[in-house]
């Protein structure tokens, strides 16, 4: 999985700060998430409020599960740059109010560095707001509110004073057995600076749910493209499963897919492998570009993951922006 | 006109029971982040109905409930996750204690018992999903339908 450090002070200070490290890079959620543990007693972060001087809880759902925690303002610096008082989630934070059960209904609790494999996740999609559940609660009372976008954990990417119009996440090619670490650059801004502009990269329109389209097999799915997820998911019955659950051809077996914007349209062909991932996991190696496993559900989807990444540099640009005459969402490479 | 008459008949019978698999459907009233927008239910040919309930955002979920009124078949999509409590009722704690049992890494989440099939994936913005009892699905109908 990919991770960056984030730098995270008190709202205009330059001192009570901390850095953390090993922040989950995500391209398809919205929003900074660290967990209390990972930050400690420092920096001293003040609560959100709503217009009645209430703190703010959030419940996030993800198809694993529920973070629940404060929101707390926070300058967060990237590259450089700062988010200045952003809402930020402060998943498991100790002075949040009991998870109430409109939040644990979604499934299992994901509040543990342990469950999450990283000390936070940095959402730095193609969409500003996040989504989540607000509540302010009394006691163990707690009640959804509804709350300004400019309130809620957003997009740290999106309230960037420059450079805020979107991301390339550009990673190294590995080999057919992986590598245990590889080092990539995530670049904030698309077509702001000499270094980032989209060039000659192919892009593809996404819909409002940032997905595009695959066709594969005869069939075109939903699909989308997400440095959270640690695979590539989608069905093709002739590779055979394993009961880790992921595939575990004889041998390799090399695919070709075509990305296509969500309303048709610009599309792209990609070639992919897809080993035995016992074999990968033997090797003790983390980063590989061959690692598959089926979707599994109906109706089928292409869920493109860190594999698609290794030897391309990956723009995603952001909702109400235009960037040289394409309009967000998008995905680009 | 026939159906709207058959909800409301359903809905005054299902005061006392929560909405789940293996249950009654949804009422509409439940508290939730996002309000609902709409709810349409719709009898087929093969003799199960159809209840789908649409929130202001756009999340559909639908239930597909047999003549009794049971629900066997649930499925969800949009841009918010449902209440799988609500949904899945007493087989959420599988559901839960699956999800907990999975590797960090946003993946699907599948479940695929002789009495429980739950499918789960997405990512925020685009969840989508759906649950069935198998033993519960009328002869004839193919669960590549439930979605």
């Amino acid at each position: 999985m990919p991770y960056v450090d984030v730098t995270i002070c008190a709202p205009g200070s330059s001192t009570d700060c901390k850095t953390i490290g090993y922040v989950l890079v995500d391209t398809a959620s919205y929003g900074l998430r660290v967990f209390s543990s990972a930050l400690g007693t420092t920096p001293t972060l003040p609560k959100k409020t709503d217009g009645s001087g209430r703190p703010l809880s959030e419940c996030v759902a993800f198809v694993s599960g529920y973070m629940w925690g404060n929101v707390r303002l926070a300058d967060v610096k990237l590259g450089g740059l700062t988010a200045s008082s952003l809402p930020i989630q402060i998943v498991a934070d100790t002075e949040a109010p009991v998870v109430p059960s409109t939040c644990s209904d979604y499934g299992a609790d994901m509040g543990s560095v342990r469950r999450l494999g990283a000390n936070g996740i940095l959402g730095i999609g193609t969409f500003a707001e996040d989504l989540g559940d607000y509540y302010t609660c009394t006691g163990s009372t707690c009640s959804l509110q509804l709350v300004n976008a400019s309130d809620s954990v957003s997009n740290p990417v999106a309230a960037l004073l420059s450079d805020n119009n979107g991301v390339i996440l550009d990673m190294p090619s590995v080999s057919a057995t992986g590598a245990a670490t590889v080092s990539g650059s995530l670049t904030f801004g698309i077509g702001t600076r000499g270094n980032n502009t989209l060039g000659s990269a192919t892009v593809l329109g996404l819909d409002l749910q940032g997905n595009l389209r695959t066709i594969y097999g005869g069939n075109t799915l939903s699909a989308f493209i997400d440095s959270g997820s640690n695979g590539l998911f989608f069905d093709d019955a002739t590779i055979t499963e394993c009961t880790s659950g992921w595939f575990c051809p004889a041998a390799t077996v090399s695919r070709t897919a075509t990305l296509q914007a969500a309303t048709g349209g610009t599309q792209a062909a990609v070639s992919f492998d897809i080993a035995n991932a016992n074999a990968l996991f033997a090797t003790g190696n983390a980063a590989f570009n061959n690692l598959g496993a089926p979707w599994g559900s109906v109706p089928s989807q292409f869920d493109w993951g860190m594999p698609f990444f290794y030897g391309r540099r990956v723009y995603f640009g952001i909702y109400g922006n235009t960037i040289s005459g394409n309009p967000g969402p998008f995905v680009a490479y | 006109m026939k159906t709207a008459h058959w909800l409301l008949v359903l809905l005054a019978a299902s005061t006392d029971l929560h909405a789940e698999l293996g249950g009654r459907p949804m009422r509409g009233d439940e508290p939730g982040p996002v309000g609902i927008e709409a709810m349409r239910q719709s009898t087929t040919p093969a003799g199960y109905s159809v209840q789908e309930t649409e929130t202001e955002d756009g999340t559909t979920v639908r239930e597909y409930l047999l003549p009794t009124g049971e629900v066997f078949a649930v499925a969800w999509s949009g841009p918010r996750m449902p209440n799988l409590q609500r949904l899945l009722g007493a087989y959420f704690e599988s559901y839960r204690d699956e999800a907990a049992s999975r590797p960090p890494g946003r993946r699907p989440i599948a479940i695929d018992r002789s009495d429980l099939v739950v499918q789960s994936g997405g990512h925020p913005r685009a969840f989508h999903g759906r649950a069935y009892l198998p033993q519960r699905v009328p002869a004839g109908f193919s669960t590549n339908e439930i979605k």
